[in-house]
């Protein structure tokens, strides 16, 4: 049996020492400990007398204790010690530098890693520590298996399933030039001419990129066809891809799960530092604290012009671009047990950006088509057909799609914006897709104003969870980030929120949960790692300080429950009553002016029947057209737009024009 | 070969300039240097108080042992020349020569049975100059080398006076000499009586009280010598002269070597001792030995900032520092590297060699 000799040399705290002495001992470890404040001679004198074949030192790092511990390394080493006994180190501020400068022979940095001191032990080498049982638990997390979802409230039942076909209906035989360029990506992949670097059919890549960039908009014809860079872009270095495995070589594999109890939920962060070469050291460092998925973000700008580009490309602001390359070469890097989703609905590249995850391997695709249609984002009609043509392909893929309901930022009351999940949740479920609504936790515009959340910000969080079981057995995964908008610039705060948020969405029993980096609304530049890692400690501090106990719905939180599910239910009639989805969208019904929210404007009039009537209405001439038939949406009121998808004349604009002066 | 070892008696000492200015001066007369360090060094910032450090910025032309991720993490261009079976807590070590001048982390071994194989490597790459890096206050595998190197200032206590009370403390430390039989003692403490018998404790270090008690029961009459090869603790040789052990006031104590005293016990115990065991006319030797070629002086010390929880640079008057460390240790070539004029360190390096200083009473 191993002899292991455990020495605090700290003056007074040995509770290290005595869990790590219980811990040893029920490994079947003979083991001997010293009382706190010895000293190196007296653990040296121990050692020579008793011989033990490691000695294990706990002692919290501090100015000229450097040198006491430098002390017993030499004490050791001039008393033969260390011929025969290994001497290992562990304490707070103690790294593998420290460590390494003391002489020691193995560091243990953090909480307690009991594999880890085994195989130091054992004389296992470092790499052993892959062996480490919390990372061989690591597995992908499947959130959807499990849930039957089935609808428990019969009347939304019925209103979505009028909503949704009658969207199906709408949608049917109609396309767009990103469904037409989704489809020539994927046929670029299936003869592997993807890339312009590609071997071989150089006559079947150029036939195809021709039709593509007859599709796109004229910065990404730019790009292929004169090979320039949008602003802020430019093309990774191959010495800065060829030396990642490098850097990551040394890396700690695995960690312990944020969890503190249970196999839910899963948690999930998002990266998008504008460098795929940043973005994978990031997922790295988020994976080693214990984070079970990732969520690529893209610059805004991709959104809205029509085509992606192509190749490993850098940029220098916020979002990584979204490309072939970049996704393979993320994905590449992450590991096998991290669940990777790909933010699908990118405004006028929604069915292509869906193509090349699908391509690269994505877990969980993310797609909304209300949320995308509002804002700064895309015109409905267009997303709305871009949106179906993608739940039909997550269907056939197999992969299951989160609903972000971040609509809530611009201040669109919760019931709306649940409305708007729901209709996206049975539209996906119809075409067999399976479907993992984001409610937003959030202290949104609307709490503020009305009030909601002056007492505190667990009775709405609990009942915006609360609905959801009430209507549907769906997996429901609060994002995204869990804490907007109660975030500071400080970031112990925003690690304390973010935690709060996480903690009460584990304890309602939520599938999954996206949180933010402490800096992430502030950040003012790229997000930090230290501030990442901030805030997976404080959500893991949180989750251990609640273990299995359970936040309760108080009489408020039933009372808000049975009013969000009751305005839930009135928008949902009211949507199947208009019987015209994108124009419910145009007119508000899912949030409107009055919410801050306002229907998005790329890729107005781009929906034709058939890739003919694509080239007709993206000819120079159909473009004028457009852009005429665009300052008519813009000039006119809101309460003009009854007749949406009715043809409109010219003179409809100068009636606007003449109603809004 | 040479391999000279650059040892601190704390943390900011310098022993990192010290070992700069060596290796530039060898640079210059085309010697063909080797570094390694028997901890880690290579961070820009201390690992505790986060103040700035030098670092290891290494020519052409050089060799260096260190771990082959820390060789990653530098900006030199290098050539790996020989692994080795030495692990440390950053991974394998390897030999490496440097091929484009850049900053080297170095993490090399920590114990001296490896560091001897490191040494051995240099050897027979055509190393002239071997430098090993010392670590905090960690000195014993420097036994290794031919020659010590101590860097010493004001890290150590910002009181000048004691900072010159220490080295002269380690000086008289090193003056003993080899003892001619030390080939004949093995790694137990040994208790030869006036008449030639041998007696041997199980153990080789004097660390604890048990182990005092134990030489004291053994001791029955006049001893001719007391040898304790491994680490001892100066109050406790002292305890078993106070306790009536008169028959050891005349022994010859053959100790391992001055750096396990170093690494032992208070300098300044050990000092005392010594003086006391001179004055009794009492031999003091080593089983092995190793010279101290110079000392160098750092005004630099951190000072800690109890309301920022934080350290600040600071630095005593750096003349009277170095002058008080020459008067303490006279004999012995002292210097402030960075005060002018910049002393002929590697005449200094090859001005003696090990065991051929003769000391004692």
């Amino acid at each position: 049996m191993s002899k292991v000799l455990l020495a605090p040399l700290d003056p007074v705290h040995d509770n290290a020492i005595k869990l790590l002495n219980r811990k040893l001992v029920e490994a079947g470890y003979e083991t001997a400990t010293l009382p706190p404040g010895s000293t190196p001679e007296e653990v040296i004198e121990q050692g020579l007398t008793w011989r033990p074949s490691a000695i294990l030192v706990s002692r919290t790092l501090g100015y000229k204790v450097g040198e006491i511990l430098g002390r017993l390394v030499d004490l050791a080493e001039a008393s033969g010690l260390r011929e025969t006994a290994r001497l290992g180190i562990g304490g707070m501020a103690i790294t593998r530098e420290v460590g390494a400068e003391l002489g020691f022979d193995a560091t243990f940095v953090g909480e307690l890693n009991l594999p880890e001191v085994l195989a130091f032990l054992e004389g296992r080498e470092f790499k052993a520590q892959v062996g480490d049982e919390r990372a061989e638990k690591r597995t992908k997390p499947n959130l959807v298996e499990g849930y039957t979802y089935q609808f428990k409230d019969t009347r939304i039942e019925a209103l979505l399933d009028a909503i949704t076909n009658q969207i199906l209906a709408w949608a049917e035989g109609k396309t767009s030039p990103g469904i037409e360029r989704a489809k020539i990506r994927a046929e670029m992949i299936a003869e592997g001419v993807a890339s312009g670097d590609c071997a071989g059919k150089p006559g079947v890549r150029q036939r195809l990129l021709d039709q593509y960039l007859g599709l796109c908009g004229p910065e990404i014809v730019a790009f292929y066809c004169e090979n320039k860079l949008p602003s802020g872009v430019r093309r990774l270095r191959p010495d800065e891809i060829a030396n990642l495995p490098h850097v990551l070589q040394d890396g700690r594999p695995g960690a312990a799960h944020i969890r503190h109890v249970g196999q839910k939920p899963s948690f999930f962060t998002q990266y998008g530092t504008g460098c795929p070469v940043m973005d994978v050291m990031h997922i790295k460092v988020c994976e080693a604290w214990g984070v079970d998925g990732v969520i690529h973000f893209d610059p805004s700008w991709g959104a809205q012009c029509e085509g992606l580009l192509e190749g490993s490309l850098s940029h220098e602001h916020d979002g990584t671009i979204v490309t072939l390359e970049n996704f393979r070469f993320i994905h590449r890097y992450i590991d096998p047990g991290t669940a990777w989703l790909v933010r699908v609905h990118r405004g006028l590249n929604t069915p292509e950006t869906l193509v090349l995850g699908q391509a690269s391997g994505a877990d969980y695709l993310k797609i909304n088509i209300p949320y995308g249609s509002t804002g700064g984002g895309t015109d409905p009609e267009r997303l709305t057909v871009d949106g179906v043509y993608c739940l039909r392909q997550a269907a056939q893929y197999g992969l299951p799609y989160n609903i972000p309901g971040n609509d809530e930022l611009s201040g669109v009351p919760p019931h709306k914006s649940f409305a708007s999940l729901l209709i996206m949740t049975a539209l996906g479920l119809k075409l067999g897709a399976r479907p993992i609504p984001n409610p937003l936790l959030c202290y949104s515009p609307y709490m503020m104003v009305h009030g909601a959340m002056d007492d505190n910000m667990v009775d709405m969080n609990l009942a915006k969870l609360a609905v959801w079981r009430e209507i549907v057995d769906a997996p429901v995964w609060p994002g995204e980030p869990v804490g907007f908008m109660t975030h500071t610039p400080d970031r112990v705060q925003s690690s304390v929120t973010t935690a709060a948020h996480a903690a009460l969405a584990s304890s309602a029993g939520a599938v999954a949960v996206t949180f933010a980096s402490s800096d992430e609304a502030y950040s003012k530049g790229p997000i930090s790692l230290p501030a990442r890692v901030d805030t997976i400690r404080a959500t893991r501090e949180m989750l251990r300080f609640f273990g299995s106990s359970q936040f309760r719905l108080t009489p408020v939180a039933v009372g808000l429950t049975a009013r969000l599910h009751e305005d839930i239910t009135a928008v949902l009639r009211k949507v199947a009553e208009r019987g015209d989805f994108v124009a419910a969208i145009y007119e508000g019904l899912l949030g409107d002016r009055s919410d801050g929210l306002y229907p998005g404007r790329s890729g107005a009039h781009t929906v034709a029947s058939d890739a003919a009537g694509l080239r007709q209405i993206l000819s120079p001439d159909a473009r004028w057209h457009q852009a005429q038939k665009l300052s008519e949406k813009e000039l006119r009121p809101v309460s003009d737009r009854a007749g949406h998808g009715q043809e409109t004349g010219p003179n409809a604009m100068r009636i606007g024009a003449k109603g809004d002066a | 070969m040479r391999a000279i070892g650059v040892a601190g008696t704390a943390k900011n000492t310098g022993k990192t300039t010290t070992a700069l200015e060596i290796i530039r001066q060898s640079a210059e007369a085309g010697l063909r240097t080797a570094l390694t360090s028997i901890g880690y060094d290579g961070e820009d910032k201390d690992t505790i108080t986060g103040l700035p450090k030098p670092r290891y910025y290494l020519p052409p032309g050089m060799y260096v042992a260190t771990s082959e991720r820390c060789l990653r993490a530098g900006s030199a261009g290098y050539t790996v020349k020989a692994a080795t079976t030495v692990r440390t807590i950053l991974g394998r070590i390897v030999v490496a020569e440097i091929d484009e001048p850049g900053l080297v982390v170095v993490a090399g071994p920590n114990r001296g049975v490896d560091l001897r194989l490191i040494l051995d490597i240099f050897e027979n790459l055509g190393t002239d100059l071997a430098i090993v890096d010392g670590a905090l206050n960690r000195i014993v595998p420097m036994i290794s080398t031919d020659g010590l190197v101590l860097a010493t200032g004001a890290a150590l206590d910002e009181r000048i006076a004691c900072v010159a009370r220490h080295a002269r403390a380690i000086h008289e430390i090193f003056a003993p000499g080899r003892a001619a039989d030390s080939s004949a003692w093995g790694q137990r403490i040994s208790i030869r009586a006036d008449r030639g018998h041998v007696t041997e404790l199980e153990t080789g270090s004097l660390l604890g009280e048990d182990t005092a008690l134990q030489i004291h029961r053994l001791i029955h009459g006049p001893v001719r010598d007391l040898v304790i090869p491994g680490a001892c603790d100066p109050r406790l040789i002292e305890r078993l002269l106070d306790h009536g052990l008169n028959c050891l006031r005349e022994a010859r104590l053959v100790l391992g070597s001055p750096l396990k005293l170093l690494a032992s016990g208070d300098p300044l115990a050990w000092s005392s001792l010594l003086t006391e065991a001179y004055g009794r006319g009492q031999l003091v030797e080593y089983i092995e030995k190793i010279p101290l070629l110079f000392m160098t002086v750092n005004p630099f010390y951190p000072r800690y900032l109890p309301y920022a929880q934080a350290y600040e640079p600071a630095n005593v008057n750096k003349c009277e520092l170095l002058a008080a460390v020459q008067d303490e240790v006279p004999g012995l070539p002292v210097f402030d590297i960075k005060q002018p004029p910049g002393p002929d360190l590697l005449s200094l390096l090859h001005r003696s060699t090990k065991g051929t200083q003769s000391h004692g009473t």
